[in-house]
């Protein structure tokens, strides 16, 4: 089929770009080789940046940051908690370091405020009483698969062809230009072929394996990072260290849990993304300082994402974003690099470009178009005052004549999980996961994933046994560092679903 | 004489009080929380060894007997669960496998899902139809809600002779009590019914109820809700219990003692991080960097103490004693061998 | 904080009583309620079916992990419970305003007579129960206690805490204290009573199971009776309490019948009675079933909630201080 745009990458950036090109009205389609947010948009700490870590080190990424914070809370409030930040010095940190740092904020226009310890340890009664000196910004809890979906929902809504579950495999190209597309839908088993004037290559870590399909090179680094998810909200801001950007200086509220972030090391490739036990304590050990109650804390999953950096790579590198275009390919377009706060911005800006190229003079509409309603905890219950909070748009889609529930970690309602089944993205039982949370609590789906199986098997499942052996094995990838009370959960969860019903290997 | 103190009833501590009592000793059994045979499958993977015989009479039931040899049964998830020990309505033998199956379950409610085991068992080859009967039940609350009545039987016994023949597979939630419920409906319909075989569900718990019921009957004393907090051993021999229960706590003297508190899942055995530890930091505890398979060192069944000595009245028996040859489905056999072996070590002293 | 230590294994809702229940499926169950909503910061919107739990504590009894469910979920009731208006539960705390006790005072017998015991018979005995009141304070005579009742002992605050009348059962508690100031020893028939005032007032306050448990006793009934084991007393407190009730019965020489339904809750606590009528009447109901199919003359108990609840299904209910007389009349 013929496209004027293929967008390649299902993450943050390709769902940004898909849904801005389809609001200007260009026929646009977006290919995504598992489901949306598979690489580093779906493993990172769901941070809405405040710009505050950018102030000193790099102020023009700061000032983006504090101007993309601000739209996206305006216009897609639903699947952000608006906690604000707190930066926190501890005994021992760099002391010279905060008054630059309220200077770059002031400097970049990030909204920053001094407290005193007092007045933070009152905001905030889980900090350390060692804290020193404390600064309030407007950091924010954002839901990347919430975020990406709006995206995606809306630029269907706008005409556009949006698929998972696709993967690129080959690109042919005649006279310099790439002229058709194939990929592997995995839910048909067939091959699809896209004839598009443009390809943007979004593929995140994998763009230099998709630019290396048509002939091109992207360089790229590779920086993996781990995160702990902790379970309960042990804060209730996003909680900051106030020193030179290092390892385990941050924690983010994030629906039921905390999650702990984060470490750098090089990856060896996109998929190299476990964390270490090292990380793991690490992580524990530093965030710990902040946040005392952090000692006695439920792990409940490690996970890992990696970040791809444009040039080297390394903690220093420059997280804007750069444009990639290459004569051997003449149409198509390379995006990398980037952060999850500002994706909009460059969806904007590659947006603009690819319209330039296309002759498309509508102008870009995402920095106002809402992606999803505000919140409003309606409803007699946890489930149903947590619907727009992921759902957005389509939380009105769910049916409340049976409010029975799934998941009770994660209060999801089986009318949820049927919402999502009927939707054209759910696949396989993580799909499901991602949009509803079932699965995601401390549990791991111990309890609810026969049931929610059960739910796939009426909405028209075949393989029940690969579904599930997928799913447990993808829920057991976070938890090999499990120990005290998730070991426990874990033995549990391995007898039940190894032991008993002898879903992948008895062991 | 001084009691013999069973710290944990469970399987191992029911098993062992069974023993200790039948031949006069008098016990104590200590025990809160459920234990990990209250949430297995109520059947035996394997039979145990030297006291397989001891282990069929300490199970025999009545209301709910119960079947050995080569069995299979239908789990949860539709998959082949093979065993030693079961129910009777839980497993066929060599030559009672059905042909086709009809899988009842309640709309919404996770008792038992006939589309996803109609799948797996279609499969398997196992010609499988579901039979999902209308519901709202919440999904917390147990099956016995919709079954109060008579009416509530006939109901089901309607619908599933409105299906084709075949095996009928129950969602297991009947107590021993009512386990006559499946002859009935076999009787009714003309069809064999089957309970799924399952964990976490009524089976452990009516298995560890027979058990309660048998020790009780040899004459054990069962203190519930109580635990011991600390014991105190002398001279290679353990003196003293402290055992608390609600707000009250109390010491005793300890004649003998039969550790069966189970292991980490159960929080019998202590874990820091990933290393398993005694909560009475009194007994030798071998880790082998395995959670399941680490636990309290014995020596042919009696405890060791930190130093290496062995106790001379303390034995170990279940989850919570070491054994490298332990994996998931050894839990109940394994609790049974480790008894019997702790009581012969204690009887012996 | 439930500690975090929950493995889903689901023994809780196995255990509770108002779950297995007909008119109990609309509770969320021990695990909703006191593990799993805590977590959200939207667990406020939970609704008042969170209060439908009579804090029998047999979730507690049944978790492997050993969390305190039942104190979980009575710190969410104080966090819900502002914004719930349940009739019942108004109408008690109106009742405690206007005149100290959560429900209408019958009985009349006070002894101000500056005795050094004081009998602390609660509100259900000072109300619906005046009678056993009467009958417990001539045992308690007839075993030499000499005791006073006093006129200005107010609700011990339990019931308020149940609803999460934080500061209303504080002031109950003042009011108390200055009562309690002038005895060196209390005695109550209520286990809910004698928790309030142990661990929360800090007072030495024991329950008549205690005191008869060293008294020579004979038995006041014929026939087999049944128990009905009070949760509060058994779970609340001590087993042993519990226990003692038996023993002080058989040691009396009433003819007692064991049953495994003796210490199920009968659905009159936490709140449930006033709360949720329906819920606390389909409960007894169904005890009361299960007591009728055993064939005893009556069901003896040691705590008012559960003599008032039971007695309303038509069975025989007694208090322990009803079924005994002291050995040795005076």
């Amino acid at each position: 089929m013929r496209k004027d745009v293929l967008i390649i990458g299902g993450g943050a950036t390709g769902a940004g770009i898909v849904r801005d090109l389809a609001l200007r009205g260009v026929e646009c389609a977006l290919l995504e080789m598992g489901d949306y947010c598979h690489g580093a948009s779906g493993g990172n700490h769901g941070l809405l940046h405040s710009g505050g870590r950018y102030a000193v080190t790099d102020p023009p990424s700061a000032t983006e940051c504090a101007k993309e914070n601000a739209i996206l809370r305006r216009t897609a409030p639903f699947c952000i908690e608006g906690t604000d930040g707190l930066f926190v010095s501890l005994p021992g940190d760099d002391p010279s370091f905060a008054d630059p740092f309220l200077k770059g904020c002031k400097g970049s226009g990030v909204p920053a405020e001094e407290l005193t310890a007092k007045e933070a340890l009152s905001a905030e009664p889980g900090l350390s009483a060692e804290a020193l000196r404390c600064i309030a910004v407007q950091d924010g809890s954002i839901d990347p698969f919430a975020l990406v979906q709006a995206n995606v929902d809306s630029a269907r809504e706008a005409g556009a062809m949006v698929r998972n579950h696709c993967r690129v495999t080959d690109m042919v190209l005649e006279g310099g230009m790439v002229v058709r597309v194939k990929a592997f839908d995995r839910r048909s088993g067939e091959i699809l072929t896209i004839v598009p004037e443009i390809v943007i290559n979004a593929a995140g870590a994998w763009a230099p394996q998709v630019a290396a399909m048509a002939g091109c090179e992207v360089a790229m680094g590779l920086d993996q990072g781990s995160m702990l998810v902790v379970d309960g909200r042990l804060c209730g801001h996003v909680v900051n260290r106030l020193r030179p950007p290092s390892d385990g200086d941050i924690t983010v509220p994030n629906h039921t849990a905390t999650v702990l972030g984060t470490t750098s090391r090089p990856a060896a490739s996109p998929e190299d993304v476990a964390p270490s036990r090292n990380d793991m304590e690490l992580l524990l050990r530093e965030t710990s300082a902040m946040l005392p109650a952090l000692r006695h804390c439920r792990v409940v999953r490690a996970y890992g994402g990696v970040r791809p950096l444009p040039g080297r790579g390394g903690r220093g590198a420059s997280r804007t974003f750069s444009l990639i275009t290459d004569e051997r390919a003449g149409n198509l377009l390379s995006v990398v690099g980037g952060k999850l706060t500002t994706y909009r911005l460059m969806a904007e800006r590659v947006s603009d470009q690819v319209c330039n190229a296309l002759g498309v003079r509508a102008g870009c509409r995402t920095r106002t178009e809402p992606l999803g309603p505000p919140v409003d905890e309606a409803g007699g219950s946890v489930s149903l005052a947590r619907l727009r909070r992921k759902y957005g748009f389509k939380a009105t889609t769910v049916s409340l004549a049976d409010q029975r529930m799934l998941c009770s970690c994660e209060q999801v309602l089986r009318a949820e999980a049927q919402m999502v089944l009927a939707g054209p993205d759910a696949l396989a039982l993580s799909d499901v996961m991602r949009r509803t949370r079932a699965g995601m609590g401390y549990c791991q789906g111990l309890d609810c994933a026969l049931s929610l199986q059960e739910l796939m098997m009426e909405a028209g499942g075949t393989e029940p046994l690969a579904s599930l052996t997928e799913f447990l094995e993808e829920r057991e990838r976070g938890q090999a560092l499990a120990s005290g009370d998730q070991l426990r959960q874990e033995v549990l969860r391995r007898h039940v679903l190894r032991g008993v019903f002898g879903l992948g290997e008895r062991e | 004489m001084s009691e013999v103190l069973v710290v944990g009833s469970g399987a191992a501590g029911l098993f062992s009080s069974w023993l200790l009592a039948r031949d006069g000793w008098p016990v104590i059994v200590v025990g809160k929380g459920t234990p990990s045979s209250a949430m297995s499958t109520g059947c035996l993977r394997r039979m145990p060894e030297a006291c397989h015989e001891k282990a069929l009479n300490f199970l025999a039931d009545e209301g709910m007997p119960m079947v050995t040899g080569e069995r299979t049964g239908i789990s949860k998830l539709g998959t082949p669960f093979e065993c030693w020990l079961s129910p009777s309505h839980s497993t066929w033998g060599p030559e009672g496998a059905p042909g086709s199956v009809t899988v009842v379950g309640f709309q919404g409610h996770p008792s038992l899902h006939p589309n996803l085991i109609s799948s797996v068992l279609g499969h398997r080859g196992i010609r499988a139809r579901p039979l999902t009967l209308p519901s709202t039940l919440p999904p917390d609350i147990p099956l016995t809600a919709l079954f109060r009545d008579e009416g509530a039987w006939e109901g089901v016994a309607t619908e599933v002779q409105r299906t084709e023949g075949g095996t009928v597979l129950l969602p297991a939630f009947l107590s021993r009590r009512d386990y006559w419920r499946l002859d009935w409906l076999e009787r009714r319909c003309g069809r064999t019914v089957l309970e799924a075989v399952t964990p976490l569900e009524a089976p452990g718990q009516r298995l560890l109820d027979l058990m309660r019921a048998r020790a009780i009957e040899a004459g054990a004393s069962i203190w519930d809700g109580r635990t011991v907090t600390s014991l105190t051993v002398e001279n290679g021999s353990v003196r003293t219990a402290i055992v608390r229960g609600g707000l009250e706590v109390r010491e005793m003297e300890v004649g003998a003692l039969v550790m069966a508190t189970g292991g980490a899942l159960v929080n019998g055995l202590g874990l820091n991080g990933r290393e398993l530890a005694d909560p009475f930091t009194a007994f030798k505890v071998l880790d082998d960097g395995d959670v399941l398979r680490g636990g309290y060192a014995t020596e042919k069944g009696r405890l060791v103490s930190r130093s290496g000595n062995v106790v001379r009245n303390a034995a170990g028996a279940g989850d919570c004693v070491r054994a490298p040859c332990k994996g998931y489905g050894d839990g109940l056999p394994h609790a049974f061998e480790s008894a019997w072996t702790a009581v012969k070590a204690l009887e012996g002293a | 904080m439930t500690d975090h230590g929950c493995i889903k294994c689901g023994s809780c809702l196995r255990a509770c009583p108002v779950l297995s229940d007909p008119n109990g499926t609309g509770f969320p169950g021990p695990r909703t309620v006191g593990v799993d909503v805590p977590r959200f910061p939207e667990r406020g919107r939970i609704g008042e079916r969170a209060l439908m739990c009579t804090m029998c504590h047999a979730c507690e009894w049944a978790c492997p992990s050993g969390l305190e469910i039942t104190g979980a979920m009575l710190q969410l009731r104080a966090e819900v419970s502002p914004g719930l208006q349940l009739p019942g539960h108004l109408r008690m705390r109106e009742n405690v305003r206007s005149f100290g006790r959560a429900v209408r005072t019958e009985f009349t017998g006070w002894r101000e007579e500056g005795n050094r015991t004081l009998y602390f018979p609660g509100c259900i005995g000072l109300g619906p129960l005046a009678a056993m009141t009467t009958t417990a304070s001539s045992l308690l005579t007839a075993l030499g206690i000499e005791h006073d009742i006093s006129s200005r002992a107010v609700c011990c605050g339990s019931p308020l805490l149940k609803v999460g009348a934080l500061a209303e059962a504080k002031a109950l508690q003042h009011r108390n204290m200055e009562t309690l100031a002038a005895y060196e020893r209390v005695i109550t028939s209520c286990p809910g009573c004698t928790y309030q005032l142990r661990e929360v007032y800090g007072v030495r306050a024991e329950h008549m199971v205690e005191v008869l448990k060293a008294k020579d006793l004979r038995s006041k009934v014929r026939g087999k009776w049944a128990l009905q084991l009070p949760c509060h007393l058994k779970r609340g407190l001590s087993p042993w309490s519990a226990e003692a009730l038996v023993h002080v019965l058989t040691g009396a020489g009433v003819d007692i019948v064991r049953l495994p339904v003796e210490d199920r809750c009968c659905g009159g606590g936490g709140g449930m009675l006033a709360g949720f009528p329906a819920t606390a009447r389909s409960m007894a109901h169904n005890k009361a079933d299960a007591y009728r199919a055993a064939g005893v003359e009556g069901v003896i108990t040691a705590c008012p909630f559960c003599a008032l609840n039971l007695g309303r299904e038509g069975l025989r209910v007694l208090d322990v201080s009803e079924a005994v007389h002291a050995e040795k009349m005076r």
